[in-house]
């Protein structure tokens, strides 16, 4: 173990020849048998003209070809745990430009398997400075539009592009702004929706801190293809980096006349305005958002009709999330072919998630669809820290679903996670590992569900609470058989029962925890007990008494004088009675003599 | 009023100055001042910064800058000089980036223990 | 008209294009029950109590929003339609106080029904609730959370007949109540005291002050002298509570009922609604001499009048001094009568029954200086009437007509009668007036023009040459508009009747209640029931102007001397005063 210690954290880049991209998976075995996993990162690449298989060591940069099971179990053991270079196996000579394609490789490692297009502007360009993002193609796409494309090309290349609703929903946006486009009105209305509520989630808040611009110009570029002249930003008060941003954007847009009247020397007027939040999960709903910027209670309304025939102000509206934005403009620049190359057929494009829980690398990362779930977890993300294993992933937050090891290999795309009974939602990824309860998961959405429960439908007001109500009689222990089958049949009544997204995905984290771990259900009702160490209430502290030393330590510091005995007599005993489960006795303990079971 | 032309021109000119072309400044230095990276504390290196380049006038185009999506190695410093070469610091205070303007802005040594390709033991946290 | 061709419960139907699933199927008898739907307001889609089963979709589809479309199949009764509404309605009972049997709306609740009609046998008591609020420190209304379903039709009812909002929603999820702004107390805030929340109510949420057994300690208390006068709407709706068609005219029978419970005198309020009309006459031929105060405009409606002092105290002026009828009547009591009679004004106990709510906070305003107590004491809406009599063990249906009490106060015009309608008051001011000014005879009593249902209506009057236009409104929604003009002496009129209650007394805050998920009757037909009685009144009596009502004349002949003398006016006259909106004083 020491040797571990020791051990310096190295990457390894492989550019592998097709026939040996098995030599990845025994490589990744060897380090494991060897517990160099946590230290060592292992990226694969490919090149259109690769005729052998080279391996990189960095930071040391040493090179290795020929590569095979062989030379793979002796570098391990004897480069990375010993420090000796192969001498024999050395590749001496490399030529510049594949020894530049290394470094860039490593050097964009943590870009590994990214692609951005939303974030490509984040971290490059100063966010409060017009200019930089002019200089990076800004505004060079409402200028194309406005010039040479009429507002119905526009939204055929929106369609054609295939691109869906990146805020959870996954609806056509080519499809929603033809619909209101259709729909007769002078007045018509862009809204773009930041509020994003799902906790864990912040990509759309990285894209307006870090490039406003783009968001404000794919609305101009909506605006145009649909005939509206004013447009909301609703952004949630909790973003004030990001509003300060946005105000400062939309103010130097004003100054350069690309807002207002006769943007660019055209006939199209167009203005923003910006709209608070008030701390409500329910209005990142598309009708609720619409009531709250009409200046009434933020409940949703029943559809239809649909915002694009009536929205703000009963007039015709499209809402669209801050990251389907984001994408606008790199469509109309490119073209909707160049978009469609990346990802998938029925999701194309790309998807940012925010990589969140027991992973080792938290943050945001870009991802075109198609690649597997198991890629973004254990390639991107790094894996669970600790050494700890996998249990399961929540994609969508709330109003989505868990996904095990089980269906990892799974593509990303919309319609792919909606069958494994999750959802893409908005990005939201959070990582669990075998330490999580996954009934104390699911009571954890429960209850946030319930906070932000907006009152006006049944299922939703009362359902929702008495399902709560339910999960915390389980944690604590009161659970039984019966009142699992209650909870499942009121579950899928709130689901088909409920007004409003919200309510009708408010159930998914307790259905899809249940259908995924019911043996840990039926562990924590039948058998009382969480074997995930979580629910207090189900935990017994016993102290063992081959190990006690009959010090007392535990007995002082117990703060319901649960533990009895004497002291260098009797060995010391917890009574389960009046035992809070608080755990200052495991802490006090300095024998490991006290056990949580 | 800005018209096409005018966007044109000012791409020229704003890639011309980010890409330290015919500039005074002879390092462009992005800190991440997202959220992530104000919550790290990047804003005490950006008025650092802003300081030293008021006080001792350094050649230094300061730019704050989004976020990259590695929040956890916030605050982030990267480093673009005349040619073009990257340079990324992870975990900046202020102490390292007075080394960082010392060392690497005046004498153009590069901190490699600092960087993102720095030697590290391990990732936990 | 388009017509849709459907499916409902397998039958093929046909629609005509535009109608929800839930008019659809009410047109072809299938009832679906409903519970926050009301007809006029816009569709919540809410309760959730109306949902049905579509093919093709995978959720249920609520009847109300869904308007029927071309080729639907439509399951109203299917196994998956049926328990979900009742797991609705276990859930609203979960949350709900289990007082039924103590409960104001026992019997007349429209959740009892569903639940009867949905055959729930079982309730989950061991459940958390809602914090509960009660507030009962109005005068005329009480509201108790502990009952509130949030069906959300007493805040449509107050925002969109009255334009004034009070009740709104409060907080959010488990925790939301309906109410006042910071769920202050109604005699909080600018509530109106007009009790149309209440009618709108399907349960016991929200509740007039019950004064009942107040008047049973008077009607027991050996050395009081208690007098009851029944409000002309009252006749009209009274009926109801005992299952009655609506509208039904229950004259002789209320006056009997009301005769064996043991009221010392039963007399009817026309009658001072003759004596309103001869000094609102009065003072309306006084301001038109003087030019001053114009328009006139009436002061029967005590919820119109609360109204007006709290959000335009800048007209006060222009309203009429004239109290409303109930309260000329019990002073007239409380004074003349009780001299003739010998009696001590305070041990003489008025109480009025009116379809009126609000009149519970009005007889509270003053004490009156001349006879030193209050006009009337106690104030029963027509609902308490009803509880009233069946307590006694009265079987109404079967009572014999009687008559009102015939000694001094005993007849009154059908000018009287018709107060109980919307542009009634003004009629019988006009019928007076007109005679008085022209000094001939009306040819045609009955003035179409400002007859009718709808919000606002006017008229021109030609009094010997020189033109009014007079108008009647009711709602404050449309009265605002009236005082915004008054306000900005834009306003065209001489003489103005507002009356808080759509349609006028006739549907009152203190009328029968119907329940309005079961009959669904418009608003219109109702009213036009409810007129149709008052109306035939009228026409069928002998004297149908208020100044040729000979008991009137005695009146002044004995006692108050003419119209607007001093004796007059101490006793039938009152002053108004600003009152604030909102009386909420933060520590």
């Amino acid at each position: 173990m020491e040797l571990k210690k020791r051990m310096k954290a190295r990457r390894i880049h492989l550019l592998l020849k097709e026939e040996d991209q098995s030599l990845v998976n025994q490589l990744k075995n060897v380090l494991k048998r060897n517990h160099c996993d946590q230290n060592v990162e292992v990226y694969c690449h490919s090149l259109k003209e690769c005729d052998k298989s080279i391996c990189a060591i960095y930071p040391d940069q040493i090179f290795y070809e020929n590569i095979n099971e062989n030379l793979i179990r002796l570098l391990v053991e004897i480069q990375l745990l010993k420090d000796n270079k192969l001498e024999q196996f050395e590749l001496k000579k490399i030529k510049s430009e594949l020894k530049d394609k290394f470094d860039q490789w490593d050097n964009d490692r943590f870009y590994y398997k990214q692609t951005r297009i939303v974030l490509r502007n984040s971290g490059r360009i100063n966010p409060e400075s017009i200019e930089e993002y002019i200089a990076y193609d800004g505004y060079q796409a409402i200028a194309k539009v406005l010039s040479t494309k009429t507002p119905q090309e526009v939204i055929d290349d929106i369609v054609a592009s295939g691109l869906r609703g990146r805020g959870g929903g996954g609806f056509s946006t080519g499809l929603k702004w033809q619909l209101a486009k259709t729909s007769e009105s002078k007045e018509k209305y862009v809204i773009c929706n930041a509020d994003e509520g799902d906790p864990g989630a912040f990509m759309d808040r990285s894209v307006l801190e870090g490039d406003p611009h783009s968001i404000i110009e794919a609305m101009m570029i909506a605006a145009y293809a649909i005939g509206a002249h004013h447009g909301y930003i609703y952004i949630r008060a909790e973003y004030p980096v990001a509003v300060e941003r946005l105000e400062i954007a939309i103010k130097q847009a004003k100054e350069y006349g690309l807002l207002g009247k006769n943007i660019l020397e055209h006939n199209f007027n167009f203005d923003i305005e910006i709209r608070l939040g008030a701390g409500a999960f329910v209005c990142g709903e598309e009708t609720a958002l619409i009531a709250s910027i009409e200046g009434k209670r933020g409940t949703p309304k029943p559809r239809p009709p649909y915002p694009s025939i009536s929205g703000v102000w009963g007039k015709p509206t499209i809402i669209n999330n801050v990251e389907t934005l984001a994408n606008i403009v790199p469509i109309i620049l490119k073209g909707h072919k160049w978009f469609r190359s990346i990802g998938t057929e029925t999701s194309p494009g790309t998807k940012v998630f925010a990589l969140g829980g027991k992973i080792k690398q938290t943050g945001l990362v870009e991802v075109g669809m198609g690649i597997t779930l198991k890629e973004v977890v254990y390639d991107i993300g790094k894996g669970c820290p600790n050494n700890k294993n996998f249990k399961a992933m929540q994609t969508g937050g709330p109003s989505g679903g868990c996904i095990t090891s089980a269906n990892l290999e799974t593509p990303i795309g919309f319609d792919e996670l909606v069958k494994l009974g999750s959802m893409m939602g908005s990005g939201g990824m959070i990582i669990l590992d075998e330490d999580n309860c996954m009934v104390d998961v699911a009571r954890f959405y429960m209850d946030f569900i319930v906070d932000e429960s907006c009152g006006k439908c049944t299922p939703c007001r009362i359902g929702t609470k008495r399902l709560l109500e339910m999960l915390n009689q389980i944690t604590e222990g009161h659970g039984t058989l019966e009142l699992l089958d209650e909870m499942e049949e009121l579950a899928n009544y709130i689901k088909e029962n409920s007004l409003c997204g919200l309510g009708q995905t408010a159930a998914n984290p307790f259905l899809s925890t249940y259908h995924n771990f019911k043996d840990e259900y039926i562990r924590h009702v039948v058998d009382k007990k969480c074997d995930s160490k979580v629910c207090k209430a189900l935990l017994d502290y016993t102290i063992k008494v081959d190990l006690c030393k009959k010090c007392g330590i535990c007995a002082r510091g117990c703060p319901t004088y649960a533990i009895t005995g004497t002291v260098g007599k009797d060995p010391f005993v917890i009574d389960p009675e009046l035992c809070i489960r608080c755990g200052a006795c495991v802490l006090n303990c300095k024998f490991d003599a006290i056990v949580r079971a | 009023m800005v018209n096409l032309e005018t966007l044109k021109r000012i791409q020229k000119e704003t890639l011309n100055q980010i890409n330290l072309i015919d500039t005074e400044e002879t390092h462009r230095i992005l800190i991440g001042m997202g959220t992530c990276g104000k919550a790290a504390g990047a804003q005490l290196i950006f008025d650092y910064l802003t300081e030293m380049k008021h006080e001792y006038q350094y050649p230094i185009q300061i730019c704050p800058t989004g976020c990259v999506g590695m929040c956890i190695l916030e605050p982030m410093v990267e480093v673009i000089d005349r040619n073009g070469q990257h340079t990324v610091y992870i975990n900046v205070d202020e102490q390292i980036m007075k080394e960082i303007l010392h060392q690497h802005i005046k004498q153009n040594i590069v901190l490699d223990q600092y960087t993102i390709n720095g030697v590290k033991e391990t990732y936990e946290s | 008209m388009k017509m849709i061709n459907c499916e409902i419960n397998r039958k093929p139907i046909q629609v005509k294009e535009g109608l929800s699933i839930l008019e659809a199927c009410r047109e072809n008898h299938i009832n679906i029950p409903t519970l926050c739907h009301l007809e006029g307001c816009e569709v919540k889609g809410a309760c959730r109590i109306c949902v049905v089963e579509v093919e093709g979709k995978k959720n249920c589809i609520p009847s109300c929003v869904q308007k029927v479309e071309e080729g639907m199949k439509i399951l109203t009764h299917s196994k998956r339609a049926i328990s979900s509404r009742k797991m609705t309605l276990e859930l609203l009972l979960s949350n709900h106080s289990q007082d039924c049997l103590s409960c104001i709306r026992n019997q007349k609740c429209e959740l009892q029904r569903l639940a009867q009609e949905l055959n729930v046998r079982q309730v989950d008591q061991t459940k958390s609730k809602t914090e509960v609020h009660f507030d009962d420190l109005s005068n005329g209304l009480i509201r108790d959370t502990s009952k509130c379903i949030l069906c959300g039709r007493c805040v449509e009812t107050c925002k969109n007949v009255q334009g004034l909002g009070v009740l709104n929603f409060i907080d959010r999820g488990f925790n939301t109540k309906v109410g006042p702004v910071l769920n202050l107390s109604l005699s909080q805030v600018n509530c109106i005291q007009c009790g149309q929340c209440i009618l709108n109510c399907p349960v016991g949420a929200l509740s007039e002050k019950e004064e009942i057994h107040d008047v049973i300690q008077a009607l027991n208390d050996p050395y009081k002298h208690v007098i009851v006068q029944t409000a002309p709407a009252v006749r009209a709706s009274l009926g109801e509570e005992f299952g009655l068609p609506i509208g039904t005219r229950v004259t002789g029978k209320m006056v009997a009922a009301l005769k064996q419970v043991g009221f010392d005198r039963v007399y009817d309020t026309d009658f001072a609604a003759d004596l309103t009309i001869i000094e609102e006459g009065n003072e309306l031929l006084s301001r038109l001499s003087k030019q001053k105060d114009l328009p006139l405009i009436t002061s029967c409606s005590p919820g119109w009048i609360n109204y007006c002092e709290k959000e335009y105290p800048e007209i006060l002026n222009h309203l009429s001094t004239c109290k409303s009828p109930h309260m000329m009547f019990g002073a007239i009591l409380k004074s003349y009568y009780a001299q003739t009679k010998y009696l001590d004004p305070k041990d003489v106990v008025v109480v009025s029954i009116m379809p009126c709510t609000a009149k519970k906070d009005e007889k509270n305003r003053f004490v009156n200086s001349t006879t030193g107590v209050k006009d009337v004491d106690y104030v029963l809406t027509t609902r308490e009437c009803g509880q009233l009599i069946k307590l006694y063990g009265i079987d109404f249906n079967h009572l014999e007509d009687e008559e009102f009490d015939q000694d001094m106060f005993g007849t009154s015009s059908g000018a009287g009668v018709i107060f109980g309608v919307s542009g009634g008051v003004m009629e019988a001011a006009l019928r007076t007036v007109y005679e008085k000014v022209t000094q001939t005879t009306l040819q045609k009593l009955e003035f179409e023009a400002i007859r009718g249902f709808n919000t606002i209506r006017e008229a021109e009057i030609d009094l010997n040459g020189s033109k009014i236009k007079v108008a009647v409104v009711y709602s404050m929604k449309e009265a605002k508009k009236i005082c915004e003009d008054i306000k900005h002496q834009t306003s065209p009129y001489t003489f103005i009747e507002i009356m808080a209650c759509p349609g006028g007394c006739i549907n009152g805050g203190g009328q029968s209640i119907i329940d309005k998920s079961h009959k669904h009757i418009a608003l219109q037909d109702l009213l036009k029931l409810r007129a149709s009685t008052l109306y035939a009144e009228d026409s069928k009596n002998t004297i149908r102007k208020s100044h040729e009502n000979p008991l009137i004349q005695l009146l002044y002949q004995n006692f108050l001397l003419e119209a607007g003398s001093p004796l007059a006016h101490s006793l039938l006259h009152t002053h108004y005063h600003h009152r604030d909106k909102f009386n909420y004083y933060p520590e």
